[in-house]
């Protein structure tokens, strides 16, 4: 379309203004160098070793300054890190990861094979997890920048496995040095866009940039791609109290807080200065049923159960509507595993449910549900009790501390059978393969409420060994609709993930509990 | 010396106890470390790497043997040296207790003899009034007032933190001040009270009165002859305190974010981490054995019939 000369001399004489006078914003988003980025977490890391500790104060910090042979993408998609490309051998026995040339560790060594063979050995003999990797054979490095994993026999567990945490890689002989020495990793010599300058345990953590480190040349995408660090260091400051996190940032005494209370979001949302992001996190709340006694052996008391709660409403009273309803074990940002099964939701239905458990002959005998003494959990517990209350069930809350109720929960990893109704899982850990919940919760083996069902069994059994992506998506989804009508568990919904930081802060992209980083994000002068 | 020898076998029975009480409790550590996830066998594997597969006795035999050697063992979650840990927190620790004190004693003993010595129906309600408060306020409300105040109204202080004094005593003292001071306020008041009720009884004993009647002056009798007499129980409650101060800090030191003692054992407790539970209480409750040795040293220096009883 031709332009008249009256607009086109409106259109120069706005690009010229645009020249003289350019947006603010334009100068500010451009990414800056420098400046520490003050960040108050709200726990002290256990360790720095990456291989002896699964806990999530350490993951956040530890992801900042070490790296994986593979890692996620925004669509969880496994992706590469430190390993440039990967295959495995018909028989799916023989994974072959070629490494990514010109990688440096913090101490300036460079990456070989003889490091992730040194890591994977530590890992299989320290970690915590070490049995989730129990299908490694042999480690063989046939060069420097080749590293063949041998299985024992093909596992679908392998491969996401290496993206996890606790597999970050660490220079060998500086690490077998300091183990030697003082009998643990203080200072992991690792790869990551950062490096440990200074720790004060119980205090704060610092980290400077590491300056040997090369960016991967893809795009950025969630803890794939290029990792920039534009800050010369990150300060990790520990502040256990959420009321007192929120003062230091008001304050401006930090730039980034971690776990806002929901109830925190109204008030920072109305302070200039800071933006705050509440989106549903991977971690889930559920609560199982025991199989060996009570009420929960039959179905109808189940199903009565699963339609008598409100899931909306109870994340709109424990989140302020910040979380996340979700009858399903994998949650919303791990899409490429979800389907319309995973989002389908028990309705709500007091009637159905006062029918089925007068079907039964149920007349509000006392459900025992043991829960840990914390906000969240007890504001779980009452909501629920006034829920389920309305259809006619009783449900009794004895509270504990979180070491006494796992325990609990968990007995029968002691041989014992459960002594509890419900069994309340107040979150789940991130997971990246559906096996790590569908098997590891609901398989005769795994449930903790020692729910058995063959046909179930078969299902997930098969998933776990079917080498085609779409077949096992298919067997899942089969797996969750099971979960659905058998109701061995009850998921209710995903806890939310609340950060908040100052405006100053740029390129922040806040994801979830494990993913959490600050490479490509700087200070706006 | 023989107070000090005598330490030994307390130690013994403390750290046995302690031993016991922690794998009493209900909760296991290798359930918090190995996840909710995890399968039995990746439960037993952690069990048995951190020795806890072994019969009590065992457990009990290789750790006291490692404690008679120097060696607290290790924490179950971070592998690091208990020891290390203590050596770490003991001083921050310390450092609140005594300042805290320091703060309620300039405040309690001036407060209470002033109303001791000056009683009238105004005076009486006021103190009654401002000590009650005191007592009924919980540590952390009075630390988030002062915080709301002096840090984030007032700017005086940092909102929390802690510098070593090796940093220098002003650094040090900027971030002590608010804790100490919450800390040291709640104390005041029971301590205030206390000076002022024993004052009273000594004032109205018969040696008072032959002072008075001596003639000496008014001042005298009070600071020489009544308060000395009327301090045995306050210094009494004042050692008691300090080691509450110094073991149950927990809430003040994570609101002020104090590396200390007291949320170290708690977290400790939390995670039943045994090596740090029974390491730390030992260590506390060898601390406050050498406190009530100092208060009763203390009683030799004050009451001068004790030195030849």
């Amino acid at each position: 379309m031709a332009m008249t000369p009256a607009i086109r001399r409106v259109a120069w004489l706005s690009l010229a203004c645009l020249c003289a006078f350019p947006p603010v914003a334009w100068g500010q988003d451009a990414p800056r160098r420098g400046g520490e980025i003050r960040v108050a977490t709200y726990g002290d890391p256990s360790t720095l070793d990456p291989h002896v500790t699964t806990d999530v104060p350490a993951i956040r910090v530890r992801n900042q300054i070490c790296e994986t042979l593979i890692t996620w993408d925004a669509e969880t998609k496994e992706s590469p890190m430190l390993a440039d490309s990967w295959e495995s051998s018909a028989d799916g026995t023989v994974w072959t990861f070629k490494l990514r040339r010109g990688v440096k560790f913090h101490g300036g060594q460079p990456l070989r094979a003889a490091d992730v063979k040194y890591s994977f050995e530590r890992i299989l003999k320290v970690s915590p997890r070490k049995t989730d990797y129990s299908m490694i054979k042999e480690i063989r490095t046939p060069d420097d920048s080749t590293v063949q994993f041998v299985l024992s026999a093909r596992s679908n567990a392998f491969f996401p496995a290496l993206a996890m945490y606790w597999t970050q890689i660490v220079e060998a002989s500086s690490t077998e040095k300091q183990v030697r020495e003082t009998g643990g990793v203080a200072t992991p010599n690792c790869t990551g866009p950062f490096k440990v300058a200074e720790y004060r345990r119980g205090q704060w953590l610092k980290f400077v940039r590491h300056e040997g480190y090369v960016p991967r040349p893809e795009k950025s995408s969630a803890m794939a791609g290029a990792r920039v660090a534009y800050a010369d260091g990150i300060i990790f400051t520990f502040i256990q109290d959420a009321n007192v996190r929120l003062l230091s940032l008001q304050q401006g005494e930090v730039h980034y807080i971690e776990s806002v209370l929901p109830e925190q979001v109204e008030q920072l949302r109305k302070l200039g200065g800071i933006d705050v992001v509440a989106i549903p996190s991977t971690q889930w709340t559920a609560i199982y049923f025991n199989f060996t006694k009570g009420w929960g052996q039959k179905k109808e008391f189940r199903q009565a159960m699963a339609l008598a709660l409100n899931y909306e409403d109870l994340n709109r009273a424990v989140f302020y509507g910040t979380g996340k309803a979700n009858n399903s074990m994998i949650p919303e940002s791990q899409a490429i595993w979800r389907t319309r099964e995973h989002a389908r939701m028990h309705p709500y239905d007091l009637e159905k449910a006062k029918v089925l458990l007068k079907q039964i002959g149920y007349n509000g005998e006392p459900i025992d549900m043991p829960i840990p003494k914390e906000t969240v959990t007890d504001l779980y517990g009452q909501a629920m009790q006034a829920q389920l209350a309305k259809a006619g069930i009783n449900l009794k809350i004895s509270y504990m501390d979180q070491a006494a109720q796992i325990d609990l929960i968990y007995s029968r990893r002691r041989n014992q059978p459960p002594p509890w109704d419900l069994g309340f899982l107040a979150r789940s850990a991130f997971r990246p393969d559906p096996d790590q919940h569908y098997y590891t919760r609901a398989h005769t083996s795994a449930h903790v409420g020692m729910y058995s069902n063959p046909v179930y069994d078969k299902l997930v059994e098969e998933a776990r060994k079917e080498p085609a992506f779409e077949k096992r998506k298919a067997l899942y989804a089969q797996a969750q609709t099971m979960i659905m009508d058998e109701i061995p568990l009850i998921v209710i919904g995903n806890s939310p993930h609340i950060e908040a930081y100052s405006k100053k802060l740029r390129g922040v992209e806040v994801r979830d509990p494990h993913f959490d980083y600050f490479w490509n994000v700087w200070i706006a002068q | 010396m023989r107070r000090v020898v005598a330490l030994v076998p307390i130690w013994w029975v403390v750290a046995s106890i302690v031993f016991v009480l922690v794998r009493l409790v209900p909760g296991d550590p290798v359930l918090l470390i190995a996840g909710t996830d995890a399968s039995a066998e990746q439960v037993r594997e952690i069990r048995s790497s951190l020795g806890l597969d072994l019969p009590v006795h065992e457990q009990y035999v290789r750790w006291f043997g490692r404690l008679l050697r120097g060696d607290m063992g290790r924490s179950l979650f971070s592998r690091e040296p208990v020891a290390r840990d203590l050596l770490d927190r003991v001083p921050v620790s310390l450092q609140l207790a005594l300042s805290a004190t320091f703060v309620s004693v300039l405040i309690a003993i001036p407060a209470g003899v002033l109303a001791a010595a000056r009683r009238n129906a105004l005076s009486e309600a006021a103190f009654a009034a401002v000590t009650m408060t005191g007592i009924c306020v919980p540590s952390f409300v009075m630390g988030l007032l002062l915080m709301l105040l002096l840090s984030v109204y007032a700017g005086l202080f940092p909102i929390r933190g802690y510098e070593p004094l090796s940093q220098g005593v002003i650094p040090w003292a900027r971030y002590m001040a608010l804790p100490a001071v919450a800390y040291g306020l709640i104390q005041a008041a029971g301590v205030a009270r206390m000076t002022r009720s024993t004052l009273l009884e000594v004032l109205g004993e018969d040696f008072i009165r032959t002072a008075r009647a001596k003639g000496l002056a008014g001042w005298v009798v009070l600071y020489k002859h009544a308060l000395r007499n009327a301090l045995i129980p306050v210094v009494t409650l004042i050692g008691l305190n300090v080691g509450v101060l110094f073991t149950g800090a927990v809430v003040i030191e994570t609101l002020f974010g104090l590396p200390g003692l007291g949320a170290f054992l708690v977290t400790g407790i939390l995670k039943r981490d045994y090596p740090i539970v029974q390491g730390a209480i030992l260590f506390i409750s060898t601390f406050l054995v050498l406190v009530n040795l100092g208060v009763d040293l203390l009683y030799r220096g004050i009451d001068p019939r004790l030195r030849r009883a």
